[in-house]
């Protein structure tokens, strides 16, 4: 029968981390990397592509812009009215609204995008997250079978990890 | 900052939050009274009608609309750290940015209550939202007091936003070390970020589009407050200038009272090697860009207004400064954009009491500003047989200390259960631990 | 390139330019502007060359000084990335006392141009009247020139002394170096700082007056508090996209290579945020006086946003000062590309060119036809020929790069 082990390492130097990532990447086996902050290196190493949310934003934007100033116009247009000299339905007053309710619905749209894409919030407990990869520990996470266990860990302490625990 | 180590800052801001001692108590109920008191009189006003405010005709707009304008204002220096300077990869703004991005938020909501203060019967407040309604009516947009609620709204929306999602890695971190009532709390704050790379990458981009939406917003709302006035055609408040002018007096009372609290924040939480002179230097300078800005913008309005040779504009501006409210125009002219000249010397913006004095003399001429833009010019309108002169009564001013309670109170609330410094950010600009290249910071 | 490639390159070009300026294509570009100026004058239509004439003026001030601001503004913020282009903005300063000869014309014609020198305005004949107003402009231009050329001639000094240290300097730089004192760097950096301080002040006082003289008093009633504000922005936005322009040139000289893709992402983005900027100003502006609808303020938009020939060159001024720029600079790539951004900074002079027209000419001669024809081309010739011409003989003389800079090793190899 065989059963899949976590092994979890944690590293203190990001050019040591670096070498793990890319070692395991030629390597082409699945892991995951934690790191208490974002870093170029890591990401390169990674070679992630660009995060798409910025589609998010400009979706929401082009329906702000949209919404906003239908709004405006649409209301006016329900009375019309001669208000303060100024005909009802207008364009240049209602740049205003629609610039607002732009930025609204951009940001909100970010916000959104950043919920699906980064799978947040998720309250299950990770296996293998170490509180230290939030604090100064750069971590990862591989999927091993219990065979490799062993010399999994030797490489990785080789290449300079502080830690190596599984479960 | 040199020479510290991740874990260190990580110490340092985590242990700001430790449990409290009494003083901090005494602190906060102290505000939340404050807060309470200001409320009862709000009340009393409500039961008694605006009456008892000294707002009448011809001076409709009073302190509540002063207070309106003063408290946006101060939220803008907090985008302005968060946002613009993180577009211009500004580094002294990663250790002030937090509480800064507090306080615009904390600064909205406290302005927010002054419309629905002025409103009177503020139950009636869902009127100005385009709720359908069983009348048909639709507040009419063209208006730009309606304009101001939309441009408010958005901006508590997005700065809170912006806020929170700035905090999620820096929740994840005290999460780690919180026990008891307290890690459920965070746990839960945290949106469940653990900092894998795939959260961070998503994250980055995020955090970069905020940042680029906020920018333009921040210019917006406070040039959309000023059209409150500047669309009318009242002397001295029908200016083209007004929208930029009042962006720039915004930033220059904000960055004054973020400098006023940090001064005491942190040396109250030890958090001198963080935030440090450089930091204050820093802002010392973008004030003394603003209050220059504001001086050209004191002084065309002047000369315009001279060689307009429009008799009641000229003979506003002469009023403002010798009439019966010159004491209060040379106070803001003084306080605006005299003093921070001296921000020219490196000994004074390198001082810690030059920068208290000053940065708290800003705030003063700034508030005297709106007073002076809104009572001079309602007082003295076209006709001299309406003419009539404002003072604040107790109730406005009862009022006013109130929403400095509650202000306040957010504030110390703010620091103690959420970290006033972003971990992430002033973990970023140290140098990266390597193994190889020297910076073996462990 | 490192820092010994990058004081060969300059070497080389110092040493090897062909200071011979006068190339026949810029002769011939000042020829056809002052044929078009002597013809136009000569058969009659005096007011339109000179209307022509002040368009440009007001322009090609605004691009020289605002370039000059540029690198100021640089310095200012200790921009790193800014530095390889430093030199480049400066080099729009040769330009500069060549407008305080040009202005005489303006004098000269100031009675067909300015309404008010022969019917004068009662209550402003304090202020708008020829003498003072003439005295006013050259006193702003005399005092910009001469600050921007100390700034300037700083600058060089501290590069020809970084360059040339411990080397023979060569005899045309000896006067130049004279008295320099090359122990002295740090503390002339700080006077640097402190002159710029001075000129970001004057800049903004001088160019509002400008704009309220040169512009805003041919309509002797209309008033605006941000008109000046709006001149001045308005002038570093063409600045920057000048610079852009003449980035996109540079390159192609052996020391250009240190200009890369990163300062034209850079430059790309400032001019992205100005070109928003400009149009904030615009839109405060107009906001306010189409809510305020007092007539003293509102026939001077009406005439130039309602009536033909000039509403058509209103929405050309806000598609392409406004409109194309925001659109196409959102993308990153593009900023990135030297010629693609020379195209947009061209597109984006010719707005404000059109936007300066609109500004002057339905004040001065106005016009019921399509405002440009062949007299508004050859003076604006002429002037680019004499702008090019300036610039040139800066280029040929001096060291492009900020070499001296202390925060120039960040842009160098091998440097950190």
């Amino acid at each position: 029968m065989h059963t899949k082990k976590i092994i979890s390492a944690s590293y203190i130097y990001v050019d040591d981390f670096v070498k793990v990532i890319k070692h395991f990447k030629s390597l082409n086996r699945k892991f995951v990397t934690y790191s208490p902050i974002p870093n170029h290196e890591i990401e390169e190493a990674l070679g992630a592509k660009k995060s798409k949310i910025g589609l998010f934003t400009l979706a929401g934007g082009i329906i702000g812009l949209i919404s906003g100033f239908s709004l405006a116009g649409f209301t006016a247009a329900e009375w019309n009215l001669i208000l303060g000299g100024k005909p009802p339905v207008t364009l240049i007053p209602f740049v205003v609204i629609g610039f607002e309710f732009t930025i609204l619905f951009g940001a909100l749209a970010t916000l959104l995008g950043l919920i699906i894409n980064a799978k947040l919030p998720s309250y299950k407990k990770l296996k293998g997250y170490k509180p230290e990869f939030s604090v100064d520990h750069f971590g990862i996470i591989i999927e091993a079978e219990e065979s490799e266990l062993a010399t999994l860990k030797d490489s990785l302490l080789g290449m300079g990890a502080k830690e190596v625990t599984y479960e | 900052m040199e020479g510290l180590t991740y874990k260190q800052v990580n110490d340092t801001v985590i242990n700001t939050l430790e449990p409290p001692r009494k003083f901090y108590f005494a602190i906060v109920s102290f505000f939340a009274l404050l807060f309470a008191a200001g409320m009862s009189v709000w009340f009393y006003m409500i039961v008694s009608g605006l009456g008892v405010a000294g707002i009448r005709h011809p001076v409709m707009w009073g302190v509540f609309i002063t207070n309106f304008v003063f408290w946006v204002g101060i939220a803008h220096s907090g985008t302005l750290i968060s946002a613009i300077l993180y577009l211009f990869r500004a580094e002294w703004r990663m250790s002030i940015y937090r509480s800064a991005e507090a306080m615009t938020v904390f600064a909205v909501a406290t302005a927010g209550m002054y419309p629905l203060i002025h409103l009177g019967r503020v139950w009636v407040v869902h009127w100005t939202f385009p709720i359908p309604n069983e009348m048909l009516l639709w507040p009419n947009f063209k208006s730009p007091l309606i304009m101001d609620v939309i441009a408010i709204s958005t901006y508590l929306t997005v700065s809170a936003t912006f806020f929170l999602i700035g905090m999620i890695p820096d929740i994840a971190a005290v999460r780690e070390k919180a026990t008891g009532w307290r890690k459920k709390f965070y746990t839960i704050l945290s949106f469940g970020w653990h900092g894998t790379n795939e959260q961070w990458r998503h994250y980055g981009r995020a955090y970069l589009f905020f940042a680029a939406l906020a920018t333009p917003l921040v210019i917006s709302v406070h040039s959309v407050v000023s059209w409150d006035f500047a669309l009318s055609i009242v002397p001295g408040w029908h200016s083209t200038i007004f929208a930029p002018y009042f962006v720039a007096g915004a930033i220059h009372s904000g960055l004054a009272l973020v400098i006023t609290l940090l001064i005491p924040l942190r040396k109250i939480f030890k958090v001198e090697n963080l935030i440090t002179i450089k930091n204050f230097e820093s802002m010392a300078k973008v004030i003394l860009l603003t209050g220059l800005i504001v001086g050209y913008a004191y002084a065309f309005e002047y000369f315009i207004a001279w060689y307009s040779g429009n008799p009641y504009e000229l003979a506003i501006f002469k009023w403002r400064a010798s009439g019966d409210y010159a004491l209060a125009f040379w106070t803001m002219v003084i306080c605006n954009s005299i003093v921070p000249l001296l921000f020219f010397f490196k000994k004074i913006r390198t001082s810690i009491v030059g920068l208290l004095v000053i940065s708290i003399l800003i705030n003063v001429g700034m508030w005297f500003e709106r007073y002076v833009i809104i009572v001079t010019s309602l007082a003295h309108d076209f006709l001299p047989a309406a003419w009539g002169n404002y003072a604040p009564t107790w109730v406005e001013i009862g009022i006013s200390l109130g929403s400095w309670g509650f202000f306040l109170m957010l504030f110390f609330l703010f620091v103690k259960f959420l970290p006033s410094i972003s971990i992430a950010e002033v973990k970023e600009i140290l140098p990266t631990p390597k193994r190889e290249g020297g910076n073996n910071a462990h | 390139m490192n820092r010994e490639q990058l004081r060969q390159a300059l070497v080389g070009s110092i040493e090897t330019n062909d200071i011979s300026i006068f190339k026949p294509y810029l002769i011939a570009l000042i020829a056809v502007g002052v044929f078009g100026f002597a013809v136009g004058i000569l058969t009659g239509d005096s007011q339109l060359v000179l209307q022509a004439y002040l368009i440009n003026f007001v322009f090609w001030i605004g691009i020289a000084q605002g370039a000059v601001i540029l690198s100021v503004v640089l310095r200012l913020t200790n921009a790193k990335w800014g530095r390889p282009i430093m030199r480049l903005a400066e080099s729009a300063s040769a330009f500069l006392p060549v407008t305080i000869l040009l202005f005489i014309v303006v004098m000269l014609g100031g009675e067909k141009l300015f309404i008010w020198i022969n019917e004068p305005v009662a209550h402003k004949a304090i202020y708008l009247n020829a003498p003072f107003m003439y005295s006013r402009v050259l006193v702003s231009l005399l005092l910009m020139t001469g600050l921007s050329l100390i700034y300037v001639r700083n600058s060089i000094r501290n590069d020809l002394a970084a360059i040339y240290q411990g080397k023979l300097i060569p005899e045309r730089f000896r006067k130049l170096l004279a008295n320099y004192d090359v122990n002295r760097i740090d503390s002339s950096n700080e006077k640097q700082t402190t002159l710029s301080v001075i000129i970001t002040i004057c800049y903004a006082v001088c160019y509002s007056l400008l704009a309220v003289d040169l512009i805003m008093s041919l309509d002797p009633h209309w008033i605006s508090t941000l008109f000046g504000a709006y001149y001045f922005i308005g002038c570093f936005y063409t600045g920057i996209a000048f610079t852009i322009i003449m980035a996109s040139f540079f390159i192609e000289r052996p020391e250009g290579k240190i200009v890369g893709s990163k300062q034209f992402h850079d430059l790309g983005k400032l001019l992205f945020g100005f070109a928003i900027v400009n149009g904030d100003f615009f839109y405060s502006q107009f906001l306010v006086i189409w809510y305020g609808n007092l007539p003293e303020e509102t026939h001077y938009i009406i005439e130039r946003t309602q009536h033909q020939p000039w509403e058509t060159i209103a929405y050309i001024v806000l598609f392409l000062s406004f409109v194309a720029p925001f659109i196409i600079l959102l993308n990153k790539k593009i900023k990135m590309k030297p010629i693609a951004m020379r195209w947009i900074s061209i597109a984006i002079l010719l707005g404000l060119w059109l936007e300066r027209t609109l500004l002057i000419a339905p004040s001065v001669a106005g016009s019921t036809s399509f405002p440009i024809g062949w007299i508004q081309i050859t003076i604006t010739l002429g002037f680019l020929g004499i702008v090019i011409t300036s610039i040139k003989y800066f280029w040929s003389k001096f060291p492009m790069v900020v070499y001296g800079d202390p925060l120039l090793k960040y842009s160098l190899e091998g440097e950190k």
